[in-house]
């Protein structure tokens, strides 16, 4: 593994993980890569960030198609 | 009959196969409508139908063309790999935006159907067992809606009429070109108020107001037929709607009729009646209000609906007899009828169950003393 990412490649690879968990498609590669670097928290921070945005896509959607 | 029977099966397999308008004849598919929103309903009930179709032959004809093409006889061998990114990415992919494309037009004829904003009449529903009650808000107009089949034609004594189980005494009258909203609610069980033609089908819940709407067409004028579409009781299938669409003119007419019947009715109450009067207008009400719970010859029906043919009550307690009829009593089927009936209406079946199937009282219950009785 790759011990020299850095800390922007790390955030993008986790969002790419959240991201694949909603769709329920990773590859067999990156699940065991994130299985054993860790960073369980920061996984979960990413997860919530994305469920307040998936949240905030809802409502926005529903507003827009609302008649005002 | 073979014949009838084979003719019929081609017909629903040819109208399946080919024309969706021959579908609708034959009652298999749902009915176009009469309002802009019935129709807008339906045109999207067939995109999505069709998309359902096309869904369906693609991914059985892959499937079958697959089996067929690479099967065991022909050598192929399976191949064994665990996963593939692409392929599951684009499974995933085409879904979504199938569901998306179809979550337009449905948002919008959802958004369409529950607008029920700017309305131009107001009419409050509610469901009893088992009958319908129309007001009309702001009008003072109101009544009930009961089932006209007769008994006899329910039990094969005689034979079924035209509409049977679909014809009431009161329709429930609109008028065209105008935005009417419904307010729909139960007085007792959950009910649900269904006219098809106007793709209105609306649970009506006790302590809950459901609302809907419908706009009728200038021009399609006329009589159109619905149902209780949730399983209320013993006679749910026994409280029909018949919605009567007429021009505004008309409308304007029938209201104003309605205002002077009740005026007319308040004072009839306050004139004399005899017996005879009283018993023959006693039979009616009775077999149109009381009969479907209480039987045609006042038998009563199983455990829970008295016999009122020998009853005490109806014997004797004169006073607990009429305090029933317009009070009811709370927690049975029993319900009160002073909203339903007029007091002439309610001193006849009174006067009519005193002296009808062996009750011979002799007495006359007046409708002075229903009004004395309300007081
Ligand atoms: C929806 C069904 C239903 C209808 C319609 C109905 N009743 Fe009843 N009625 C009942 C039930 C149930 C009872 C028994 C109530 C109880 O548990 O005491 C009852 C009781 C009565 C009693 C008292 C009988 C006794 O022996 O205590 C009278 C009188 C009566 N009804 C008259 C009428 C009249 C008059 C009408 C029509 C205007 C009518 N009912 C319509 C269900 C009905
Ligand atoms: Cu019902």
């Amino acid at each position: 593994m790759n011990k020299q990412k850095s800390t922007l490649l790390k955030v993008l690879s986790f969002v790419q993980s959240v991201l694949a968990s909603l769709v329920g498609i990773q590859s067999n590669k990156k699940r065991e890569e994130d299985f054993n670097e860790g960073g369980l928290e920061r996984m979960i921070y990413v997860g919530l960030g994305t469920l307040v945005l998936f949240v905030i896509i809802v409502v926005t959607a529903v507003n827009s198609a609302l008649p005002s | 009959m073979y014949f009838r029977t084979w003719q019929r099966l081609s017909s629903v397999v040819l109208g399946l196969v080919f024309a969706p308008a021959a579908m609708a004849d034959w009652g298999l598919n749902m009915p176009v409508g009469i309002t802009e929103v019935s129709q807008s309903i339906f045109e999207l009930h067939m995109l999505i139908f069709w998309i359902c179709v096309w869904i369906g032959v693609v991914v059985f004809g892959v499937m079958f063309y697959s089996i067929f093409k690479h099967r065991k006889s022909k050598g192929a061998v399976a191949s064994k790999f665990h996963e593939s990114l692409g392929l599951e990415l684009l499974w995933t992919a085409i879904p979504t935006v199938i569901l998306i494309a179809m979550a337009v037009p449905a948002t919008s004829v959802l958004i369409q159907m529950y607008d029920t904003t700017n309305s131009d009449v107001d009419i409050k529903i509610t469901g009893h067992q088992w009958k319908w009650q129309y007001d009309y808000l702001g009008e003072d107009v109101g009544f009930f809606s009961n089932l006209t089949t007769t008994t006899d034609e329910i039990y094969n004594r005689t034979e079924k009429g035209e509409n049977y189980l679909e014809e009431v005494d009161n329709h429930v009258v609109v008028p065209t070109g105008k935005k009417i909203r419904f307010l729909i609610t139960s007085n007792d069980v959950i009910h649900a108020w269904w006219l098809p033609e106007i793709a209105v089908k609306k649970d009506a819940i006790p302590g809950y107001i459901n609302e809907s709407w419908a706009l009728i067409p200038e021009g399609e004028e006329g009589l159109y037929r619905g149902k209780c579409a949730e399983l209320c009781g013993v006679q749910h299938g026994f409280m029909p709607i018949v919605l009567e669409a007429v021009t505004a003119d008309e409308y304007q007419a029938w209201l104003d009729d309605q205002r002077a019947g009740k005026v007319a009715e308040a004072a009839a109450a306050l004139g004399d009646f005899s017996y005879d009067e009283l018993m023959v207008e006693g039979a009616e009400v009775y077999a149109r209000s009381c009969a479907g719970c209480h039987g045609t010859e006042g038998q009563g029906m199983g455990t829970i609906f008295p016999a009122l043919a020998g009853s005490p009550i109806a014997l004797n307690d004169m006073a607990g007899h009429i305090d029933i009829v317009i009070n009811g009593k709370p927690g049975t089927a029993m319900q009160s009828f002073t909203a339903q009936l007029s007091d002439v209406q309610i001193a006849a079946v009174i006067t009519f169950e005193r002296n009808a199937w062996g009750n011979d009282t002799g007495e006359t219950v007046t409708p002075q003393m229903i009004i004395d009785a309300k007081k």
